[in-house]
């Protein structure tokens, strides 16, 4: 059983941090971090194309993550793949040892370095979740029987500070139904509003990972100019303490924050566990990690 | 209806290049309700093609005709005869129109003077919007009669994407996301449970391209008994 | 250069067409370049109008309507505005950029039209004939036609 499932149902707030699958063939820079923190997180995670930029391939990506000696967290999203290829990877996923799953929509194809593409969307995320739990019980989308079933560990996204939330509850709870088995949010920098949205989880426990991210100095400047547009919200204190400061200074103080975040989500119980965003650098992800004492 | 817009002038001008005498087809109907392919447009190109050869101090001898429909057969056939002077016949119907006259004039080449973008809708004189993607599988009696496959970007059938940010859609901030407007839509009708049931995939079998369609009381004729 | 240019004048009645009058009552002196073409209104004024004024030889075709605000039709004017603006964009695809200009002249405005007319005149003596005359004069039916396809 994979050892994200194990640790999130013993309540021992697991530790999942973000790898950049490199755009290009080259693995050592990404396999490197495994190396140095397979002993420390419980598993890393695989961006599938994020923001509809290309990359190397997740479910490659996470192959080679547990050959290195990591436990990997594949995500898959619609946005490039029919019902054929979705199940398809995911057969193969699950052939390669791969449990973890985080099943997306995807970004829309005109926001990544792709715009002219065809964006794909044949099922939507709850939909693949549905898929996901039909491999596991044995058919396909089609109903048609598989010689073994994969076994998965389901994940989705939930956005905490949907704005309005209710479209976005909706759309938990079909999730929720469609047979995902634990949940990821965007980062989070304001703890009020984490708060604000646990009122709104079910009574059956539900198992959640909350993102807590390291801002890059061109997130800053963006938030700084009044143009952020993200599905999670900056404190204006934190974005006014980190603009026009030097990109490594911006990372060290982000750092700080995130190990006070990812502390009193642990300590509050918050989450179940976190999902650290650092740019992929073994360095900032070990910085918070101590910081945070996990 | 179906919304077009004029292919650029150079492309346009280029496509007709070979020709000395060409004849421009105009669609009366929703071609000209968007001011793509009327009558009138099919003035204006005949105008402009004149004046350009006429600044290079070409000829080019242009006829111009429209017609009330150029998907329909009835409107259509009466042009034959019509056509038999000319080199070349640009079209400014839509894909339809332009591929139905080219099936008809099997002598002449036939060129189209618009794309043929999207059914639309006119919200004023000059502004027209998508409304519908025909993807033969009407959800709007359940989603509070707005298209979730044409109003989504992404075609999400079961609620809005996580890029939603202040009921604004992630690919375009300017539009309200079409899942928000779903959502607001049947809570102001009450029907706020019809979005609690998962829909299940689209069946794309249904939009495998070209379709076709036969009225249910023309089977017979067509010979489709059942 | 030795040419005279013809330029046609698209006006309105209420307020250009009346200020040219004014003009010509006042011994107000500018170049006999212009041909005035009257309407109701500038909103009538269709963008094929203009495209055949081209086509017949005008080597500069100028719209001259009320001042904002002050339209006898409400919006006409601005109408107008819109669809010169287009037609620029048809010009200058074609080739014929810079012949065609939108002004807003009240009828009390006399030097206002003079001014325009001076200025038209100029423009199109920098950018010469339009290349359709070929050294032709405007064609004696031109005008004629013109009026007829502007009279319903």
């Amino acid at each position: 059983m994979s050892k994200l499932r194990e640790t999130l149902e013993a309540g021992a707030f697991p530790v999942v941090v973000e790898l950049k699958p490199p755009k290009g063939a080259g693995v050592d820079e990404m396999l490197a971090v495994v190396k140095a923190l397979a002993g420390r997180v419980t598993a890393f995670s695989l961006p599938d194309n994020e923001h509809a930029r290309m990359r190397l391939a997740a479910v490659a990506a996470a192959r080679l993550v547990q050959e290195a000696g990591g436990e990997a967290l594949v995500h898959l999203t619609c946005r490039d793949r029919n019902r054929l290829a979705l199940e398809s990877d995911l057969l193969g996923a699950a052939s390669l040892g791969l449990e973890n799953l985080l099943l997306v929509s995807g970004d829309y194809v005109t926001l990544g370095d792709h715009p002219q593409a065809k964006p794909v969307y044949d099922a939507d995320s709850v939909q693949l979740l549905q898929i996901a739990r039909g491999l596991m019980d044995g058919h396909d989308s089609a109903g048609l029987a598989l010689t073994g079933a994969p076994a998965f560990f389901l994940g989705a996204v939930v956005i905490p500070e949907a704005e309005p939330l209710p479209p976005q509850l909706i759309k938990f709870e079909k999730k929720l139904a469609a047979g995902a088995q634990f949940f990821i949010t965007p980062a989070v920098f304001d703890l009020d509003k984490l708060r604000r949205f646990r009122e709104h989880l079910p009574e059956t426990p539900v198992k959640l990972l909350v993102s807590v991210k390291v801002l890059g100095a061109d997130e800053v400047a963006q938030a700084a100019a009044g143009q952020w547009r993200k599905v999670y919200s900056l404190p204006p204190n934190l974005v006014n303490d980190l603009a026009g400061k030097e990109p490594e200074d911006i990372l060290a103080m982000g750092v700080k924050a995130a190990s006070r975040l990812v502390q009193q989500i642990k300590q509050e119980k918050l989450a179940d566990g976190v999902y650290l965003k650092a740019k992929g650098r073994t360095d900032l992800f070990t910085k918070i990690l101590e910081a945070a004492g996990l | 209806m179906i919304i077009a817009e004029r292919k650029p002038f150079a492309e346009i001008k280029a496509m007709l290049a070979p020709y000395k005498k060409i004849l421009i087809v105009g669609c009366g109907t929703c071609v000209a309700v968007c001011l793509a392919g009327g009558e009138k447009e099919v003035g204006l190109l005949a105008s402009q093609l004149k004046l350009a050869l006429g600044v290079e101090d070409k000829h080019l001898e242009i006829g111009e005709i429209t017609v009330e429909r150029q998907c329909d057969l009835e409107f259509l056939r009466p042009l034959c005869d019509f056509t038999a002077d000319y080199e070349a016949i640009v079209s400014m119907a839509c894909g339809a129109g332009v591929q139905f006259l080219n099936q008809l004039c099997s002598l002449h080449p036939v060129f189209p003077a618009v794309n043929t973008t999207f059914i639309g809708v006119n919200n004023e004189v000059g502004y027209y919007t998508e409304a519908c993607r025909a993807c033969h599988n009407c959800y709007l009696g359940i989603t509070g009669g707005i298209c979730p496959v044409t109003m989504c970007p992404k075609g999400l059938l079961n609620g809005p994407c996580g890029g939603m940010v202040n009921g604004r859609c992630e690919v375009d901030p300017e539009k309200e996301c079409a899942w928000c407007r779903i959502y607001h839509r049947l809570e102001l009708e009450g029907r706020l449970d019809n979005l609690r049931e998962i829909l299940p995939l689209h069946p794309h079998d249904r939009t495998t391209t070209p379709g076709t369609v036969i009225h249910p009381a023309y089977k017979r004729r067509y010979g489709l008994n059942e | 250069m030795n040419f005279t240019p013809k330029i046609l004048a698209y006006v309105c009645t209420y307020c250009t067409y009346t200020a040219a009058d004014m003009a010509g009552s006042a011994r107000m002196q500018y170049p006999a370049t212009v041909r005035i073409i009257k309407y109701l209104c500038t909103g009538r004024i269709d963008i094929i109008h203009i495209l055949k004024g081209f086509e017949a030889g005008a080597d500069a075709i100028m719209v001259s309507g009320c001042e904002a605000g002050s339209c006898h039709f409400l919006e006409g004017n601005l109408r107008a505005r819109e669809r010169v603006e287009y037609t620029k964009q048809l010009l200058d695809e074609i080739g014929l950029s810079g012949r065609l200009e939108m002004f807003e002249i009240a009828a009390s405005d006399a030097p206002k039209w003079v001014a325009a007319v001076k200025e038209m005149t100029q423009r199109v003596e920098a950018l010469g004939p339009n290349p359709l005359r070929r050294g032709k004069h405007l064609h004696p039916d031109a005008v004629e036609q013109l009026e007829n396809m502007v009279q319903p």
